[in-house]
């Protein structure tokens, strides 16, 4: 996964490469430096042409600017060395062209070599042509005009004539004239004054001179304008026009190939596009199933927030439901508990009411059968068998009704309903307690004061058999009910008293930890099994023998340090103690949370 | 059969005096029961389920009250206990509260003949212990009991054939009252084919098919309609006092319970959903009661209800008048 890209990359670079390559290869061939070379050529030619001319005139021209074509011929040779280094437009572009240039440079040299020659011998023909008239005059001035050397005279003026046309234009006319005319000077045939032969044999070797200097430079002017210069340039042009050719097939060919390149590189552009698409289309494609699958996971996510939401508020309501209906439960557990309770000693106060009044109309009837009886005793005059059936009627119900255990039985009756009343007493106070648990009234308190007011009341019970040992640390006045939170102590400190029978130490410990305070209630008593402790908060729930205790004190602790958002712990060890701790917080919530269960029953760890 | 008379003020004997056997955890109530019987019963008591056990298997009991609220054991359970050890002993609960669960568990496991409430007025409990003690004198009970107990059904028992029972299919019919088409046709599929089910919608149709077919028992919810069915049920106790009752009921509530044991004898108290196996098993000890109560008429009196003292609310006059003439029909040997 991690090579794949560079190796693409590569391959993109190398194709890359090698299209470049092919496009600089077949500029390479096809511009070389065509212009350049076209220039060379041109400039070559009118070099020649140049050449040629400055050649042609120089034999028209008697009076010869001889620097110019001298010029030219430097010129033209300093060309040739230049071109013969391997530096020029015209170097290196084909060996043929090398070739063909080597001997057009030697053609060229040799053309200069031959126009240095032909330019000295015109130089020298023209110098002749020059000297010719003056040196006519010359021999003229020395011609008396006699009719004896009119012929000389004429003769002079027509070789004057005939040399300069010859000179000029020469055609096979006046070199005839001439050479004929010289043929007489050589001939000594024309009557010359005395000392005139000299300046006249002079004229003569002019002549002569004019004339093979001018055969001279004629042949070379032809030989010079028919050099095979041209050819020879003509052949680098073909060879140049060769190698072009070459290189453009060349050219040509390396375009088939850059197009069959640029072709491949197009359908591999072409595929990788197409893979690309592809891709793109299965990109597209997971793109579109990841989306769907997104939303689907979204809705799925949704819907499961939905089902956990729907199930959190189920929980939450059907927590809120447990609660309450535990909170019911243990209402309706407390009702049927204080029915029961109310019921029970209800039934007997009403039916023992009932007897002992039932009792009370026989024991009326038993008396109105003494008095009777006694008032017929009384009587005197009372018959005695009256009387004798009256005392077998007061012995006969007596027996029947046994006053002395009635009396006493009615006592027990009257004393169960003494104390069935005072249970059911008992039982509304605390049902009282129980119920009046309003929040309204909160004071701060010292919860020091709070437990010695509750000792003081359980005094009676505690003396003379229950050492209470006092460890009271130092406490902030906390916000509570106190009537309430002294309900609680009273409740436990009856509790541990109850628990311990006839001796014991009942230790009461209060700290202040943080936010709360603590108050522990240990005793030295018979202590719980896992059993009793896990219904100790529950309503009605007791281990007193029947008779003694509602069952609703340690509901009522519980109750109450709830309200106050407070816990309560019970830890306990059988046969060794029970300890109590309430722990308050040291101001109230305003809003007291209840969900929380604040009663724990746990091993104490002793 | 025995002289014994209910309404005769003078107490017989010490040796044939109903025995009665009260139990309660509190013996200050125990002690003002045995002031106000002594001289009336053979009292004898105990202050929690174990001694009253110990005291059953001992002893014979004709009246057994016990308190439903006991540490140890529980007063249906007590009752439970006591009709197996001693079926012939009437079974009273004498509480001052109890919870649904306590009373329907008395009905179909205790078959408790009446429940007393605390505080009673001492006349009316004698009242009732009376009728209690004369119904058990008056028809003594074999010694096994006729009816299995609903708690030790299991769903195994499902596989039990239903045929097992007296000739059902031919025998006396099941009067289903339901106005629900559905919950009739539920209960007619309950019991299968092997009883001859009848249906009715309404109290009259109800009184109707009572006339004019042979029906053992009669299936019922607490009400029929807005009646409550303690009306026509005490009404049918007795003019019919041979047809037992089974309430079938969504909505079980106490009171209703408490008053359908008292004033009518209901057989057995089901709550919905229908468990079927105990449904049919409720049906066939029915039947089996119900033919029990035809071959035995005085056993009636165990069953017996109190008795209708005023006029049934919520029904018609003329329900009411062919209900009072249906005894001839149903038990043409019994005089009015």
């Amino acid at each position: 996964m991690r090579i794949k890209p560079l190796f693409i990359a590569g391959l993109a670079v190398a194709a890359v490469a090698g299209l470049a390559a092919l496009v600089v290869a077949i500029r390479g061939l096809e511009a070389g430096n065509e212009d350049a070379v076209r220039a060379e050529f041109r400039s070559l030619e009118r070099l020649d042409a140049r050449f040629n001319e400055e050649v042609a005139r120089a034999r028209l021209i008697v009076d010869v600017q001889r620097d110019v074509l001298y010029e030219l011929l430097d010129e033209v040779a300093a060309r040739m060395d230049d071109l013969a280094a391997d530096t020029g437009p015209l170097a290196g572009i084909a060996p043929a062209m090398d070739s063909a240039r080597a001997d057009y440079i030697v053609a060229m040299r040799e053309k200069v070599e031959l126009g240095r020659e032909y330019e000295r011998r015109n130089l020298r023909l023209v110098n002749a042509l020059a000297l010719i008239p003056s040196v006519s005059d010359e021999l003229l001035a020395q011609l008396p005009v006699t009719d004896e050397f009119d012929p000389a005279i004429d003769f002079v003026n027509r070789f004057n004539k005939e040399i300069l046309a010859y000179g000029m234009l020469p055609n096979p006319t006046n070199l005839e004239a001439v050479e004929d005319m010289l043929y007489r000077v050589s001939q000594s045939d024309i009557a010359l004054p005395d000392g005139a032969g000299t300046p006249f044999r002079r004229l003569a070797s002019l002549g002569n001179a004019v004339l093979s200097d001018k055969q001279v430079v004629q042949t070379a002017l032809e030989k010079l304008l028919a050099f095979p210069t041209n050819e020879r340039l003509g052949e680098i042009q073909t060879a140049y026009a060769d190698a072009r050719g070459a290189r453009l097939a060349a050219a040509q060919q390396y375009r088939w190939a850059l197009l069959a390149y640029a072709g491949l590189l197009l359908l591999g552009l072409a595929w990788l596009g197409w893979r690309l698409r592809a891709s793109y289309r299965s990109l597209d494609t997971a793109n579109d199933a990841l989306r769907d699958a997104n939303v689907e996971l979204e809705q799925r996510v949704a819907r499961r927030t939905e089902h956990l939401e729907q199930a959190m508020a189920d929980l939450k309501s059907s927590q809120a439901q447990l609660v309450q209906s535990e909170k019911m439960a243990s209402l309706g557990q407390m009702v049927a508990g204080v029915s029961h309770e109310i019921n029970t000693p209800l039934g007997y106060v009403r039916s023992n009411n009932e007897i002992v009044s039932t009792s009370m109309q026989e024991v009326a009837m038993l008396l109105t059968c003494y008095r009777d009886a006694l008032a017929l005793l009384d009587n005197p005059a009372a018959d005695f068998e009256a009387t004798a059936r009256a005392l077998q009627e007061m012995e006969q119900l007596k027996a029947e009704l046994e006053p002395d255990t009635l009396l006493e039985e009615l006592q027990q009756l009257v004393a169960d309903n003494h104390h069935g009343l005072a249970q059911i007493g008992e039982l509304v106070a605390n049902l009282k307690d129980f119920s009046r648990l309003d929040r309204s009234r909160t004071e701060f308190v010292d919860l020091n004061d709070g437990l010695d007011a509750a000792l003081n009341i359980c005094q009676g019970q505690l003396k003379h058999r229950i050492e209470v040992v006092r460890d009271y640390g130092e406490l902030p006045e906390i916000e509570c009910a106190p009537s309430q939170v002294n309900q609680v102590f009273l409740n436990l400190i009856t509790n541990a008293g109850q628990a311990m029978g006839d001796a014991g130490r009942l230790t009461l410990i209060t700290r202040h930890e943080g936010d709360r305070v603590l108050v522990r209630i240990r005793d030295t008593g018979a202590g719980m099994d896992e059993a009793t402790r896990s219904q100790i908060f529950d309503p009605f729930f007791t281990t007193n023998p029947l008779g003694e205790g509602t069952g609703l004190g340690l509901a009522i602790v519980y109750r109450i340090v709830n309200e106050h958002g407070g816990r309560i712990v019970a830890a306990s060890v059988p046969g060794r103690g029970t300890e109590f701790t309430v722990m308050l917080p040291l101001r109230q919530a305003q809003a007291a949370d209840t969900a929380e269960p604040v009663g724990v029953a746990e091993e104490m760890s002793a | 059969m025995s002289e014994l008379d209910p309404d005769t003020p003078q107490a017989p004997a010490l040796g044939s005096r109903p025995r009665v056997l009260f139990v309660d955890d509190e013996p200050r109530i125990l002690t003002s029961l045995r002031m106000l019987c002594r001289r009336r019963y053979n009292v004898r008591i105990a202050e929690g389920g174990e001694a009253a056990l110990a005291v059953l298997r001992e002893h014979p009991v004709d009246v057994l009250v016990s308190d439903q609220r006991m540490p140890g054991m529980t007063g249906f359970e007590l009752l439970r206990e006591a009709r197996t050890i001693q079926p012939g002993a009437m079974r009273l609960l004498l509480t001052g509260y109890a919870d649904l669960n306590a009373i329907i568990g008395s009905i179909n496991e205790g078959e408790i003949f009446r429940f007393i409430s605390k505080p009673w007025v001492n006349d009316e409990l004698l009242a009732i212990i009376d009728e209690a003690a004369a119904a058990a004198a008056a028809a003594p009970v074999p010694a096994a009991p006729a009816a299995s107990t609903p708690a030790d059904i299991t769903d195994a028992d499902a596989d039990m054939p239903a045929d097992t029972g007296p000739s059902e299919a031919a025998g006396p019919g099941v009067l289903v009252l339901d106005p629900s088409p559905a919950r009739r046709a539920e209960m007619a599929g309950v019991l299968g084919g092997n009883y001859r089910v009848i249906e009715a919608a309404d109290l009259d149709t109800a009184v109707e098919r009572l006339q004019s077919e042979d029906i053992g028992v009669l299936i019922s919810d607490v009400r029929v309609e807005n009646t409550r069915i303690v009306e026509l049920l005490g009404l049918l106790k007795t003019h019919a006092p041979n047809l037992v009752s089974i309430i079938v009921t969504e909505r079980a509530d106490a009171h209703d319970a408490i008053d359908l044991i008292n004033r009518s004898q209901v057989y057995r108290f089901l709550v919905r959903p229908l468990r079927q196996t105990m449904c049919r098993i409720s049906v066939r000890s029915a039947l089996e009661r119900h033919h029990t109560l035809r071959q035995n008429p005085e056993q009636t009196r165990r069953y017996a209800a109190r008795p209708v003292t005023e006029e049934p609310v919520g029904l018609g006059r003329g329900l009411i008048d062919r209900i009072r003439r249906m005894r001839q029909r149903l038990q043409p040997g019994a005089s009015a």
